[in-house]
């Protein structure tokens, strides 16, 4: 009778919890089946695990996450956009962005009028946005800094840089690292932009040939990285190659799969940590540390610390200020959001050393 | 069209061959050029439907781009998209913009609206069209013409082969069948083997037939003959007065022409015939005809209507040989008159030149004709009289078919009786 009143009694409370729908938006490459599949299990796993640990928290503040996905081809990127309005309109809560910039900065102008947040967008505008949209990516020109540092560290003096055209990230990335450059005295011989992500390779030789520079920029998404490191390293496999944070970690990044970069050497920048060394930042993270057992799967990527770390900022904005609606969700995520969602690691540097991409260390 | 007349089998075997190639090719160059029609159609079609799905594609991605200003990279992705798209142009601007752009016949386009920018940018994307020729597959055809020319005279010389083997071969080898051999070969095929089997049988039943008609008619003749001689002879052995062996001496000597007349008859009708031709009197060898049965004609009170031209008609001829035709057919007539009850019997005879340098000789009764089909008449074995042989008319025919001419037997509608008529060509000096 007792254990009844008590199920009676939980069955209420829970009856009782407020639906908090927040819609994870990400952009998959479809071409690219494999990778793809498995970077969409280590996502879904991710939101998943955040809500298995977040559960009991939320419940006892009177909440309950409802989550919604949608995974869309990468190449279409006005998906974003229409995906975005469709959550809007759905009474989201809480729209979780993808980790391109071009595509979260149409998510902004889709979801207007509702808080967003993208796990990794770190184009200027971005930033620039207003403060219902935030992202957990360090600035480009944090990264971008760092990056030049460390080339310069690695006795270089000469580069090119190779940018895709259709990023606004990887254009953001390589003016800031010009700037740092400069004033660090590194030379810039030239830049050769590029479209898409199989760019012509022929052009690419020659332009290298041209100038045959001690470092090449390359901060770009991983699969054009990967195709053009590939070029230039038939070349010159000694050739030092910088990148940005779209080369992707060891598991889902292209650059380190190729089997034709196994002696390519370079360094890299991410606004995340491996997962052992983030886990750590993250109340999320530390319950796993503690208790790993209990979790399906253990997180494998800079993505999933990402995802934790929305969910948990949601729960601690939730819980702190316990909005009983959207509207009072926005107003609070609007005013302190940016406290919620702040990336905890800083900006942390990889050598890409042999064909393996290696944590080497974080910068504040 | 072609006629096939008088050919020999190989030729047969290639005209049949040829038009089967010929429709093959026809068939062939029709298939591929319905084949190259029905693609050509339907991929411009396709082509339509695809440039427009992919239109809608590029607006989208271009869409992306425009959205995002001026750090958007709308030029740049629409090259990339150009490219990925196999498009030969791709353009984007206001609908004015894209209304002024030039359009040739050689491109097929497609313009949507640039979603979300409807009223400030439209696409047009184009494709070249695809001439109607590069769906012919000419190389195929070519391939397939000449399978077909390979197949064709491999075919005319297997079938010429095997037909050789399995169909003239034993036919060839049936005709020996007529000469009285026994022919027969498991080989064969099948309706072959049953031809053969029934030739043997009906040559086998042929030769009874013949060597029965042959002993009732010949032999039953002469034997009539010989039992006459036999009795003249066991007279004339007896005591006879001078007078009386004087007449048995005559009717011996009357019989003997006849038995040897038989004898010429059969014989004749079973070797080839041999004219010895001379520039004659047509009209004296029948005259002479006229004369062996003058006697006869009498004694049976018919009476020989003859009208001789009162020029010579110099004709190359055998006379001995038809005299005996002309003499056979009066004689015939005679006999077939003597056994009818018709009163004021008759016979006509015409000998005149006909049309187209022939001679044409007719000879007609008003006896009781010939009463079965009367072509049939001039084959061996076939005769109307009680004892006839059936071998005058035959060989009768032979002659005259050694002359070059054809004989015919008919019913006279003139006087009711038969009629037969003989067409002598016109024979050459050189012949003679």
């Amino acid at each position: 009778m007792v254990l009844m009143a008590f199920s009676n009694s939980f069955a209420k409370e829970k009856s009782k919890l407020t639906p908090v729908k927040v819609s994870f938006l990400e952009a998959l490459a479809p071409k690219d089946t494999t990778s793809s599949q498995r970077f969409q299990k280590e996502y879904e796993l991710a939101i998943q695990t955040g809500k298995d640990l977040s559960k009991l928290k939320l419940e006892k503040c009177g909440y309950e996450l409802v989550d919604s996905q949608v995974l869309y081809d990468s190449s279409d990127t006005l998906q974003a956009m229409e995906s975005a309005k469709k959550a809007q309109e759905s009474e989201s809560w809480l729209i979780v962005g993808p980790r391109r910039s071009n595509h979260y900065l149409l998510v902004a102008k889709g979801a207007e009028n509702s808080s967003t947040v993208s796990i990794m967008a770190s184009s200027k505008e971005v930033f620039e946005l207003e403060k219902s949209h935030l992202t957990l990516a360090q600035s480009n020109s944090k990264m971008a800094k760092a990056l030049a540092i460390e080339t310069k560290a690695n006795n270089k003096k000469t580069y090119i840089s190779i940018v895709n055209e259709d990023c606004i990230s990887c254009k953001d990335m390589s003016l800031e690292f010009d700037k740092f450059a400069e004033k660090l005295k590194l030379k810039k011989l030239a830049e050769l932009k590029i479209v898409g992500e199989q760019p012509e390779q022929k052009e690419i030789e020659e332009f290298y040939l041209k100038y045959k520079p001690d470092a090449i920029l390359i901060p770009n998404y991983s699969k054009a990285s990967a195709f053009i490191i590939g070029t230039i390293y038939k070349l010159n496999p000694k050739v030092f190659f910088v990148g940005g944070d779209g080369w992707g970690d060891n598991k889902y990044g292209f650059v380190h799969n190729s089997p034709q970069l196994q002696k390519a050497n370079g360094i890299t920048v991410k606004g995340f940590p491996p997962v052992s060394k983030g886990l750590n930042k993250l109340t999320l993270g530390k319950m796993i540390l503690s208790e790993p057992s209990k979790i399906a799967t253990f997180p494998e990527s800079g993505t999933a610390l990402a995802l934790l770390k929305v969910i948990e900022g949601t729960s601690d904005l939730l819980c702190q200020f316990k909005p009983k609606n959207k509207i009072e969700f926005d107003l609070k995520f609007k005013k302190f959001g940016s406290k919620y969602f702040e990336n905890p690691w800083g900006v942390s540097l990889f050598k890409l050393s042999a064909g393996e991409i290696i944590f080497e260390k974080t910068v504040r | 069209m072609i006629i096939l007349k008088n050919k020999n089998l190989q030729q047969y075997i290639n005209v049949s061959w040829l038009i089967s190639g010929l429709l093959a090719l026809m068939a062939t160059f029709i298939l591929f050029a319905s084949f190259g029609i029905y693609n050509y159609v339907r991929d411009s079609k396709l082509v339509q439907v695809e440039l427009d799905n992919n239109a809608q594609a590029v607006s989208r991605r271009l869409s992306g781009e425009l959205l995002l200003g001026d750090r958007g990279s709308a030029h740049s992705v629409s090259k990339q998209l150009t490219k990925e798209f196999n498009l030969s142009d791709l353009n984007f601007g206001s609908r004015l913009e894209i209304e002024k752009l030039k359009k040739t016949d050689s491109k097929i386009y497609s313009t949507v609206p640039v979603p979300f920018l409807e009223d400030r940018f439209f696409v047009q994307a184009s494709v070249d069209k695809k001439s109607i020729m590069d769906y012919f597959i000419f190389s195929s055809m070519f391939i397939c013409f000449v399978i077909i020319g390979v197949l064709i005279g491999t075919g005319i010389f297997i079938q010429t082969r095997y037909l050789k083997k399995h169909l003239i071969n034993p036919i060839q080898a049936l005709v020996e069948i007529s000469t009285g051999e026994k022919i027969k070969s498991n080989q064969w095929p099948s309706e072959i083997q049953e031809i053969s089997e029934k030739l043997n049988q009906s040559f086998s039943e042929r030769e009874q037939v013949v060597y029965s008609q042959l002993a009732r008619g010949v032999i039953h003749d002469i034997r009539t003959l010989l039992q006459s001689l036999q009795v003249a002879t066991d007279l004339a052995n007896e005591k006879q007065s001078e007078s009386r062996l004087n007449n048995l001496l005559s009717v011996c000597k009357s019989k003997l022409p006849n038995l040897l007349g038989i004898i010429n008859t059969a014989l004749d009708g079973s070797r080839e015939i041999k004219i010895k031709p001379l520039k004659y009197d047509l009209q004296k060898t029948l005259i002479s005809s006229i004369e062996t049965n003058q006697a006869l004609s009498e004694l049976k009170k018919v009476k020989i209507l003859f009208k001789k031209n009162e020029n010579e008609l110099l004709y190359v001829h055998d006379p001995i040989q038809l005299e005996r035709v002309f003499t056979n057919l009066i004689k015939n007539s005679i006999e077939a008159l003597d056994e009818s009850n018709i009163e004021n019997k008759m016979i006509s005879l015409s000998l005149a030149n006909g049309n187209q340098n022939k001679i044409d000789f007719v000879i007609e009764d008003n006896g009781p004709g010939i009463l079965f089909k009367s072509e049939s008449i001039l084959r061996p074995f076939k005769s109307a009289k009680p004892h006839g042989f059936g071998l005058g008319l035959f060989v009768s025919k032979k002659i005259i078919e050694a002359h070059g001419g054809k004989f015919h037997a008919l019913n006279s509608q003139k006087l009711n009786g038969a009629k037969f008529v003989i067409e002598l060509p016109e024979v050459s000096e050189s012949r003679i």
